[in-house]
């Protein structure tokens, strides 16, 4: 454990120094922005008795759009960073690979909290800002963050094995772009292919649906039981990632 | 000077991982957009300009600027590894021919993936059953599209010179497209970079958006690539320095 701590501090630093904060921010932000701008823009008071239906709706559809590339941004720096100077082997010496890869992991796991928590926070934020009139949902809030936290973590574990496999990074941004992709059309593929799908969990997580009515032009939300099983399929899936990056980082060593 | 350097750019890009973007990050509009045209075929009855938006909605609109910056941060990650820009800056040539080589064949690679995005149209088009050759429209528009993309291309350089991160400058082409759609639907489309190729490719609409305003798009484009080049100038001649 002194070891993991020792090695969590340095990536600390490293991070300070990579100015990992206005990564954070800014993946944050357009999200933020961009659900801002589509909910808070001259809302009828319709609109404001389903305000926070509305976001619970349109962030996790934003999230399937840009955490994909923002996990492949936060996997990439954290190993790139190793990269560029040849460092493994000299890491190597001072740290034990599980050390270095867990460190890395937890400090990106950090990161991912913070980008779910700031998307969180600003909930309520916004409803203050709009005068939402519908109460706010505490349960629905929690599940907001936790499944925002719980899929970009997936996200993560499997660009941390990409940039850690592939030294380029390419092949972590362009899945990253083309998961995006099959994130926000996920919602139309059959649910036997979805679950094979990891950028699908941020619409399989979703509990609030829409029904527009063409005609009349009006919206009307509605809520979905909590699903239990996705979560199951994400615990597995990062322990399964998670091993794969270990594995790949001690390779690294030979 | 400039020949050195395009050869020496062209031969980053032989057997290098990001023709692997260039071959499959297209593939997903292009199916996904076949799929929605399929599905909403009761409402989209204009054949082919109907696949068109279904084709460039998210193309154009979120993923056409991130690949771009995939490909401008590819040609100067070598130069932020170990002491190479040292290296650079000693060499004889003018910085600014660096930066224009560069910038010619990250557009050479754009000029493709758009003949690309127009077979995987083409394609997908025959697949589904429309008669005969897309329109020559279409063809306008995704040529205008890649005019479009010129500024993008600077400013993706420009960031990507700068920031010696291969991956933040792909997140900010992606933030950068989310702003470019939001200052388009406002009708300020033209005072911003990214929405450039989203006008240029006339995304997810039937009929043409710039009619009467090519001469304001191409002054846009114009205006926004001569600032990315004199920036760009700027920090390759007066803030040299900054190299390790």
């Amino acid at each position: 454990m002194h070891g993991i701590g020792t090695a969590l501090w340095a990536e600390l630093k490293k991070a300070h120094h990579r100015h990992d904060l206005w990564v954070i921010l800014a993946s944050a932000g357009v999200i933020i922005g961009w659900v801002m701008a589509v909910e808070c823009r001259h809302p009828t008071p319709e609109d404001l008795a389903s305000f926070y239906a509305g976001l619970f709706y349109t962030y996790p559809l934003v999230n399937s759009i840009i955490l994909p590339v923002a996990m492949a941004v936060l996997a990439s720096r954290l190993w790139d960073v190793e990269n560029k100077c040849d460092a493994c082997k000299l890491l190597f010496t001072l740290q034990s690979p599980t050390a270095l890869y867990t460190s890395k992991l937890v400090l990106g796991g950090l990161e991912v909290a913070a980008i779910a928590g700031l998307e969180t926070l600003s909930v309520p934020v916004l409803g203050l800002l709009c005068h939402a009139t519908q109460p706010l949902d505490g349960t629905q809030l929690a599940w907001l963050f936790f499944s925002a936290f719980g899929v970009s973590l997936m996200l993560f574990f499997l660009e941390f094995a990409l940039s850690i496999g592939f030294a380029n990074q390419v092949p972590a941004l362009a899945i990253g772009l083309g998961g995006a992709f099959i994130g926000l059309f996920s919602a139309f593929f059959p649910a036997g292919l979805s679950v094979w799908l990891p950028w699908s969990y941020y619409n399989q997580l979703m509990t609030v649906g829409m029904d527009w009515n063409p005609t009349t032009r009006e919206i009307h939300y509605y809520t979905n039981p909590y699903p239990v099983w996705p979560w199951l399929v994400l615990l597995v899936a990062c322990l399964a990632l998670g091993f794969v990056g270990r594995r790949l980082v001690e390779r690294k060593e030979a | 000077m400039i020949k050195r350097c395009l050869v020496a750019e062209n031969q980053k890009l032989h057997g290098a991982a990001v023709w692997l973007a260039f071959l499959i990050v297209p593939i997903f509009p292009a199916v996904m957009g076949t799929f929605n045209y399929q599905q909403n075929i009761a409402l989209l009855q204009s054949a082919w300009y109907s696949l068109w938006t279904q084709h460039t909605l998210f193309y154009a609109t979120f993923f056409f600027a991130p690949l771009v910056g995939v490909y401008a941060a590819y040609l100067w990650r070598l130069e932020h590894f170990g002491h190479n820009w040292n290296l650079i800056m000693a060499v004889p040539i003018h910085p600014i021919d660096l930066f224009l080589a560069k910038f010619l064949v990250v557009f050479k690679v754009t000029l493709l993936t758009q003949g690309w995005v127009f077979l995987l149209f083409f394609a997908a088009g025959k697949l589904v059953g429309l008669p005969g050759l897309p329109p020559a429209e279409i063809v306008v528009w995704l040529l205008r599209g890649t005019v479009g993309s010129v500024p993008v291309i600077a400013l993706q350089l420009l960031l990507s010179m700068r920031i010696r991160s291969f991956a933040v400058p792909v997140l900010v082409a992606l933030g950068g497209s989310v702003g470019g759609l939001l200052m388009n639907s406002a009708g300020y489309g033209l005072y911003c970079p990214y929405s450039l190729p989203l006008l240029g490719m006339n995304a997810n609409a039937n009929s043409d958006k710039l009619t009467g305003e090519t001469f304001a798009f191409l002054a846009s484009v114009a205006a926004f690539t001569l600032l990315f080049f004199a920036l760009a100038q700027f920090f390759l001649t007066k803030r040299d320095v900054n190299a390790e």
